[in-house]
């Protein structure tokens, strides 16, 4: 069996940072998320539903995110996200904070010619 | 929705999610069908693709969860239906523990009370006794049950007192019993003679009234007397007006001038009056009887009041070398006074009782390994289910947790109605300070704690072995049934060190036991059957002419050996057995005086005629005290054998003229008794010197009756003969002689008698978890055994196998225990008598029935190894 933890994302809370930018553009149901994150990473980002339904609940408990029933577009009856104010908030905190690190990490592994 | 919320609504939140996936799962399908599967290849797929949906669904709930908490109930549920499965498991665990947690209940709440407690008085650390130790060579003949600490003469407290710079304050005390009349029944109380500075040293102020000055503590001062908190209750009714009051102490009115607080009371003396002692400035009665106590100054170390009092002790040798020559005089503090004597024996219990919890926690955690064996299924579908090593291992612990609490509170229970029966049956003072047996905050707080100990003991190895399950155990075939390797050596680990730890017990408990034998069969000298005693004190005002108090004593004898019944009546000042003698100087008038500090001494007992038959002490030589020893002749002697032989070696010593360091100044030898044993059972007899109570008459003493009939039977006749002379006198301690000489072995018999009980639990585990242990395998190793008996194998043959598995769990345990006890049973010297710790003969009864019993434990399963039906167990499952 493999265990959620292996296939967990590169670092704690960037599952969570890719779902709110997904949503950012509109209400999902869990689904929809999930292929969404797969098609704009160009399938390079599989997210396991074992990881995803977890994260929701996280974002739901911080209330960052909201859900209600709704109908997909195939008329089935589905939970649907909706990114909350909160939640808009944390994802420019996360952003800035990665944006951050992607600057760092490219110093160090390229550095200056200088 | 809030957290808390969340929990109530979890059922609802379960379902909705559920539905959420079932969804998530069509939509992947829908997604998949289009791209051109077929619906069930879709389907199919898709939930391959999900994955484990129980654990996903525990997941998600986790994130709601308020997880310490509720995951703990939860695991307590779980472990508690689990618990009720196997009913008789649950109970055989928790007995076992109850029994453990309640034997180190018991014993601790005992250490809490005597020695963890502060002492109830305010800067207790600084409160000392003050002691004078005797030379060496009066020390080795020294009547006392703890020669190094005499008593102090009252000119050498004053000396003391005035002397030394170390002490706030320093007082004298003397305890004694006193009739207490003038309302309702005279009775006697506890009375003790204490200095002013008594209550400013405990620093205890009065309830009612004050407690005496200075001025009031002087030779012919004022009688006041001050009254503990219960005589206030029991006799004057709590009446707050009882101050002023006059009552009649020793035939003598004292004025009630203060009432002392609830439980006041010195931890090794009790009393219920305190008088003022009133000790007369250079008194020169040769007499040590004041008991010391003192306060250091703050800042003053126990070593340098030591040096301090001593040095003063010096100056007195010098000064009046011929009763102190070489004396000296230390500080004791009163915490160590008061537990020095038990605290070896509590400590020694304390130990035992560790080691019986500890064989309870490796019976209890055998138990386990062997029923997780069995669980091992179970345990791997939860694995399958998503379930994490630590989550299986905290629901074993929590299993663990409830048996240890369920334990601990039937123990705790135990350990209450232990104590109370104990310490109802004990005499009082056999244990100081176990007054108020209650339930203890302190205690059970420990006991909370044992109860936390213990399940980590037990619980967690197997909850460690069997939180590694794989979930690929549940699948697979186990019909072979053979057990772990790894688990059966951990299980016989467990037995050879629960053997090893009875083992030591047994050990100890017949090395007491033996003790106890000796101590008490040993050669007394007297009779104990058909004797009744009594004690009683005498009003100086009313008998204080000698003559008066000589013939008071002969008329009640009189009386009382013309009851039917009685055979013989006689009276000593201090009854054998109650660890107290009076000890004096004495020297040949036919030799030169002796050098100062070469004086001889020899125990006295004052006794009546007919002490030698009403005791059944043989006369070796001349005669006994009769009629004719009165003041107006010159004094008899009697003398034992132990001193004939000492000082008279190979001459007569009767009509041998004697001197005494006595009120009577010299007397003739008369006769000569028996040895017989007269401080306790363990001091063999000592030169001794009886002389005739009525030519040296006491004003306190024992009555001693021979009776026909059973002596308690003949209490009320004696006690109406007393009163027939002097209705007032007050008579306590009605006691046999058996009951005198029982209580003086009372503490080494409770001793001997727990350790006894904790080693036989002890035994009875270990032997239950070797039988466990070997009951398993041989039910593990049926088709195994069936298959050997198919190929030929004999009943005797596997019968020998089984006893034989026995016996290598238990020999490395008693090699190991045989190890521990050689080193531990040392702590035990101080109480043993008449047996070395090493004792050959009990530790080879003690392999030898540890042997015994652990064959008996191997037969039962061998037998049924041996009977076990070669075809049936083949077919077996």
């Amino acid at each position: 069996m493999i265990t959620n933890e292996e296939k967990r994302s590169l670092f704690p809370g960037a599952l969570e940072m890719m779902v709110l930018q997904t949503l950012r553009r509109g209400p999902l149901h869990g689904y929809a998320i999930a292929r969404q994150i797969r098609q704009r990473s160009d399938e390079l980002l599989e997210i396991e539903e074992g990881t995803l339904y977890p994260a929701l609940q996280r974002l739901l408990r911080e209330g960052w995110v909201e859900a209600e029933w709704g109908l997909s577009d195939r008329n089935r009856k589905v939970r649907i996200y909706k990114i909350t104010a909160a939640g808009r908030k944390q994802l420019q905190r996360e952003l800035s904070s990665f944006d951050r690190m992607l600057a760092g990490i490219a110093r160090v592994m390229r550095p200056a010619e200088s | 929705m809030t957290r808390i919320g969340r929990l109530f609504r979890r059922r609802h939140a379960d379902s909705e999610l559920a539905d959420e996936l079932a969804a998530h799962i069509e939509e992947m399908a829908d997604d998949l069908v289009e791209s051109g599967m077929s619906r069930e290849e879709a389907l199919h797929a898709a939930r391959g693709h999900f994955g484990n949906r129980t654990a996903l669904l525990e997941q998600s709930r986790e994130v709601w969860s308020f997880l310490p908490l509720e995951t703990f109930l939860r695991d307590l549920r779980i472990g508690a239906r689990s618990l009720r499965r196997t009913p008789l498991f649950t109970a055989v665990a928790i007995a076992t523990l109850a029994l453990g947690i309640g034997a180190n209940t018991a014993i601790f709440s005992v250490i809490y009370k005597v020695m963890l407690r502060a002492l109830p008085f305010p800067e207790s650390d600084r409160i000392v006794m003050l002691w004078e130790r005797p030379p060496k060579e009066l020390i080795t003949a020294s009547p006392l049950k703890n020669p190094g600490q005499n008593p102090v003469s009252p000119e050498n407290f004053a000396t003391w007192r005035s002397r030394t710079h170390s002490f706030e304050g320093m007082a004298a005390l003397d305890t004694f019993p006193i009739g207490l009349s003038g309302f309702g029944e005279p009775r006697a109380v506890d009375a003790q003679r204490v200095s002013a500075a008594f209550f400013r040293v405990l620093g205890v102020a009065p309830l009612l009234g004050r407690t005496f000055d200075e001025s009031e503590d002087v030779p012919n001062g004022p009688d006041v007397v001050v009254l503990s908190y219960d005589l206030w209750q029991t006799q004057f009714g709590g009446d707050r007006a009882v101050v002023g009051r006059t009552i009649s102490l020793l035939d003598q009115p004292f004025r009630i001038i203060g009432v002392m607080p609830k439980q006041f009371d010195l931890p090794f003396a009790h009393a219920e009056i305190w008088v003022p002692v009133q000790i007369v400035a250079g008194d020169t009665d040769n007499g040590r009887y004041l008991s010391v106590i003192a306060k250091l100054k703050p800042g003053v170390s126990l070593q340098s009041a030591n040096a301090d009092v001593d040095d003063v002790e010096r100056q007195i040798g010098r000064e009046r070398p011929r009763f102190n020559h070489d004396w000296d005089a230390w500080a004791n503090t009163l915490y160590l006074q008061t537990t020095g004597e038990v605290s070896t024996a509590l400590l020694v219990l304390f130990g035992a009782v560790t080691f019986v919890l500890l064989i309870a926690a490796g019976n209890v955690a055998n138990l386990l390994l062997m029923r997780g064996t069995q669980k091992r299924h179970e345990l791997a579908v939860c694995a399958a289910l998503g379930a994490s090593r630590g989550r299986i291992a905290a629901q074993l612990l929590a299993e663990s947790l409830l048996l240890s609490f369920s334990g601990g509170v039937l123990g705790v229970g135990l350990a209450y109605a232990g104590l109370r029966a104990i310490v109802t049956s004990l005499p009082a003072l056999a244990l100081p300070r176990m007054e108020g047996l209650h339930v203890d905050a302190q205690v059970l707080c420990f006991s909370v704690a044992l109860c936390l100990a213990t399940t980590f003991l037990f619980g967690l190895a197997p909850a460690l072995a069997f939180s590694r399950t794989r979930p690929d155990d549940a699948l697979k075939q186990d019909s072979l049934r053979t057990t772990g390797r790894g688990g059966r050596r951990v299980r016989g680990l467990l037995v050879a060190a629960e053997v090893a730890l009875s083992l030591v017990l047994l050990v100890g408990a017949g090395l007491l036991a033996r003790s106890f034998l000796n101590e008490t069969s040993v050669e007394r000298g007297f009779r104990t059957d058909h004797i009744l005693t009594m004690q009683m004190f005498f009003a100086p005002a009313r008998y204080h002419e000698t003559e008066r108090r000589a013939r008071y004593m002969d008329e009640m004898l009189a009386r009382i050996r013309a009851l039917p019944g009685v055979e013989a009546a006689s009276s000593a000042h201090f009854l054998p057995m109650v660890g107290i003698v009076s000890g004096s100087g004495f020297r040949r008038m036919d030799r030169p005086e002796p050098a100062p500090g070469a004086e001889v001494t020899a125990d006295f007992v004052i006794v009546s005629p007919q002490y030698f038959r009403t005791m059944g002490i043989p006369l070796l030589k001349g005669r006994d005290f009769d009629e004719h020893d009165t003041t107006t002749v010159e004094p008899g002697i009697i003398v034992n054998e132990a001193f004939a032989r000492r000082f008279f070696p190979g001459e007569n010593a009767i009509g041998k003229a004697l001197g005494l360091d006595w009120n009577i100044r010299h007397g003739v030898i008369v006769g000569v008794a028996a040895n017989a044993r007269q401080t306790d059972l363990k001091v063999p007899p000592e030169p001794t010197i009886f002389l005739d109570q009525a030519q040296t008459p006491m004003y306190f003493g024992a009555l001693v009756v021979r009776t026909a009939v059973p002596p308690a039977a003949m209490a009320q006749a004696v006690q109406q003969a007393i009163h027939a002379v002097d209705p007032d006198q007050a008579i306590s301690h009605v006691q046999t002689m058996e009951q005198v000489v029982g209580e003086s072995v009372a503490r080494p018999r409770l001793e001997s008698l727990l350790l006894t009980i904790f080693a036989g639990v002890a035994l009875l585990l270990a032997v239950v978890g070797l039988y466990g242990v070997l009951a398993y395998s041989v039910a593990q190793r049926t088709r195994e055994i069936g298959i050997r008996m198919a190929l030929g194998a004999n009943a005797r043959q596997l019968v020998r196998d089984v006893v034989r598995d026995g016996l290598q769990l238990m020999l490395p345990g008693i090699v190991a225990g045989i190890a521990v006890s050689l080193a531990v049973t040392r702590l035990l010297s101080s109480l043993l008598y008449g047996v070395r710790p090493t004792d050959p003969l009990t530790f080879a009864a003690v392999c030898c029935l540890l042997l015994l019993v652990g064959l008996a434990a191997s037969w039962l399963p061998a037998r049924r190894a041996s009977r076990v039906d070669p075809v049936g167990s083949l077919r077996w499952e």
